[in-house]
């Protein structure tokens, strides 16, 4: 991908540290930057570099301070001269032309803030002219951003509520180098900025398995005693209280809780009936390991049984002990180092750049609901010895649907994330997504899966590209949450496209698989179900006049 | 052991000969880092511009960095006044020397 900065100061500045920061995630991402001061100039020019390089990501940091320098009026208002309010003025212009102009580019542009050196001091008592200036820049920025789908507001202004102006800048460099960010302030710039980019990928973790004693509450419940331990809503138990509702937080964003204790599950189901500041419940957990096995196996378990890669989990315990022995078997596993102090359990969560989401779908907030329900029907699946006696059981339901207004967040979500069932792991942008809706080559379909458990929402989409003389359908993407993986979904969805190819006499499916870390799940999809390979990679299925009979466990609706 | 003693104390009279040896090998190292260098021999007389990659902009972190490094903090006047990099390493012996 292409990445490029645009700013009125000198944002290269953090360029080395940004660089070392997407090595390390694995972002494949060229760094355009047209220099110092250009912002202007690139977007209001066509001809300019900015548009013949095409950016998917464009950082645009302005620091309106630059422009409100000895130029303070503390009888006008807003309290800045004409010519700084001219230069603001363009600033919004630009936003909005670059948005419109690079239409499938996303925008990121950083808000405002005030720089303390313009504080007019005691004079101000209740006029606050500046900083009623500086917010009302940043409600206008807000608005653009809703009207402007790919432009994406930067909370700066936050980083710097939380570390402050003198610990973030250096007006040395100021000065002789036109950008005030001192090595702090470039690394949490080059965070935040890192935070919005793995939103934007949707690199982030699905689950967090986390220990009780200690970490979820002050103690040793089997030692202490329910009537002992640290959790209260008042005092130094207030700490754990407040940790447990930041995890509950994240279960409403759709990242999934478990529990990894060394415990016995009685004494700990105690604390969850009858402990009067317990804020997470036993329906927030998707899986509860409460045993004394090795926690090693108990996070294997629980991956397997959640149908989601080890890599996906965060494991937070209070153990220096524990942690280690995850770290060394398990590598895989993100173990953050939870600090020993509880009172600061709280700020080191929030602080830890593994959920980075920009707009939560239905399904996020539906996650843990569907994860509780796949384990009862796990549990379910125990009780019958033929696999088909059980998946007829579920009463399976799979409404296909093209994509829609509705349905395009969640479809692109499955395409940028989606790493386990996806034969080609390509990842198409909103706006590549865009194009193929309004060709005719191209058709985007997404499915839901409903059983008598529950609905699982949209968990899978799939591509198809005619060949222009329609002699062929390609499946360029075919794509499935791990929710739902070991149904046979797949092969329902197969008949479906087979039965649409068929009805527009349409004599071969061609298909491909390209092999990933990760996509193990799905290699077998079309050679399981009689595609043969001509090629490495590339299988094709002839349909003309066979007949393909659908398992009698699906119902299959196509809407 | 007492060769190397008596080479030390030979150049430690003879000043000229140790102006060679004068950038230490800490600043040596962080340099080569900042700016992500295998190999270079620095001298006194050595100028930003000979270096692969020393540019203005490599100027300033390497200076965060040897600030950060020797625990100092240079005046912007100082930072101004270094021409090369026997001037960087003396700044810093001062500087060091005065905390």
């Amino acid at each position: 991908m292409k990445i490029c900065f645009l700013s009125n100061y000198s944002i290269e500045f953090i360029f080395d540290n940004f660089r070392n920061k997407l090595k390390t995630l694995n972002i494949e991402a060229e760094i355009f930057y047209p220099g110092f001061n250009q912002f202007l100039q690139q977007i209001f020019n066509p001809q300019s570099e900015l548009y013949s390089q095409k950016p998917d990501v464009i950082f645009l940091s302005v620091d309106v301070n630059y422009y409100l320098q000895n130029q303070i009026y503390l009888k006008s208002n807003p309290p800045v001269s004409e010519s700084s309010l001219n230069q603001v003025e363009q600033i919004f212009n630009s936003i909005e032309f670059v948005s419109k102009s690079l239409s499938s580019s996303t925008i990121f542009v950083d808000n405002f803030y005030l720089d303390a050196n313009l504080d007019s001091g005691t004079l101000e008592y209740n006029q606050f002219e500046l900083d009623k200036f500086i917010e009302s820049l940043n409600q206008r920025l807000f608005e653009i951003s809703s009207s402007n789908k790919n432009i994406r507001v930067i909370n700066l202004k936050r980083i710097i509520n939380k570390y402050g102006q003198k610990n973030l800048f250096d007006f040395r460099l100021f000065y002789l180098a036109k950008s005030k960010w001192n090595k702090k302030g470039l690394e949490e710039l080059s965070n935040l900025y890192l935070s919005h980019l793995k939103a934007y990928l949707g690199i982030r973790k699905k689950c967090i398995a986390v220990d009780l004693d200690n970490t979820l509450w002050g103690g040793i419940i089997g030692q202490d005693g329910i009537e002992n331990i640290l959790l209260s809503n008042d005092g130094a138990g207030k700490s754990f209280y407040d940790f447990q509702n930041v995890l509950l937080n994240y279960y409403q964003q759709g990242i999934i809780l478990t529990i990894c204790s060394k415990n016995s599950e009685n004494v700990v189901n105690e604390v969850f009936e009858k402990h009067p500041y317990m804020v997470l419940k036993p329906e927030h957990f998707a899986v509860m390991k409460i045993n004394w096995n090795n926690k090693v196996e108990n996070l294997i378990e629980t991956a397997r049984e959640l149908n989601i890669g080890i890599d996906s989990i965060v494991f937070l315990d209070d153990s220096k002990f524990e942690r280690e022995l995850v770290k060394k078997q398990l590598p895989e596993v993100e173990v953050p180092e939870l600090p020993d102090d509880p009172t600061q359990y709280v700020s080191f969560l929030k602080e830890l750049d593994y959920f980075n989401f920009h707009k939560l779908t239905d399904d996020d907030f539906k996650r843990n609901e569907t994860y509780k329900l796949n384990f009862e029907r796990k549990k379910a699946e125990t009780s019958f010895t033929d696999i088909k006696d059980y998946l007829r059981s579920l009463e399976m339901k799979i409404e296909i649907k093209e994509i829609d207004d509705f349905t395009f967040p969640r479809i692109v979500q499955l395409i940028q994330k989606t790493n386990q069932f996806n034969t080609t792991t390509k990842r198409y942008t909103d706006a590549e997504i865009n194009k193929m809706r309004n060709s005719d080559e191209w058709e985007i379909y997404s499915f839901t899966v409903k059983d008598k458990f529950g609905d699982n929402g949209i968990v899978g989409v799939f591509i198809l590209k005619y060949l222009l003389d329609k002699s062929a359908v390609e499946i360029d993407s075919f794509i499935m949450s791990c929710r739902v993986i070991g149904r046979e979904i797949e092969n329902a969805i197969l008949h479906f496209i087979i039965k649409k190819a068929q009805a527009s006499s349409i004599k071969t499916i061609n298909a491909e698989i390209i092999p990933t870390a990760k996509n193990e799940p799905c290699r077998n999809v079309y050679k399981d179900f009689g595609f043969e390979e001509f090629e490495n990679g590339k299988w094709k299925l002839e349909i003309d006049n066979k007949n393909f009979a659908l398992p009698d466990y699906f119902e299959l609706i196509s809407l | 052991m007492k060769n190397l003693i008596e080479t030390l104390i030979f150049k430690l009279e003879n000043k000229e000969s140790i102006s060679i040896k004068m950038i230490s090998d800490k600043l040596k190292n962080l340099i080569l880092k900042e700016l992500n260098l295998q190999e270079f021999e620095f001298s006194e007389e050595t100028l930003a511009k000979d270096v692969p990659g020393w540019d203005s902009l490599k100027n300033f972190t390497i200076i965060l960095s040897i600030e950060e490094e020797f625990g100092i903090k240079f005046l912007t006047e100082e930072i101004l006044s270094i021409k090369n990099v026997g001037d960087l390493q003396k700044l810093i012996d001062l500087k060091v020397n005065q905390n």
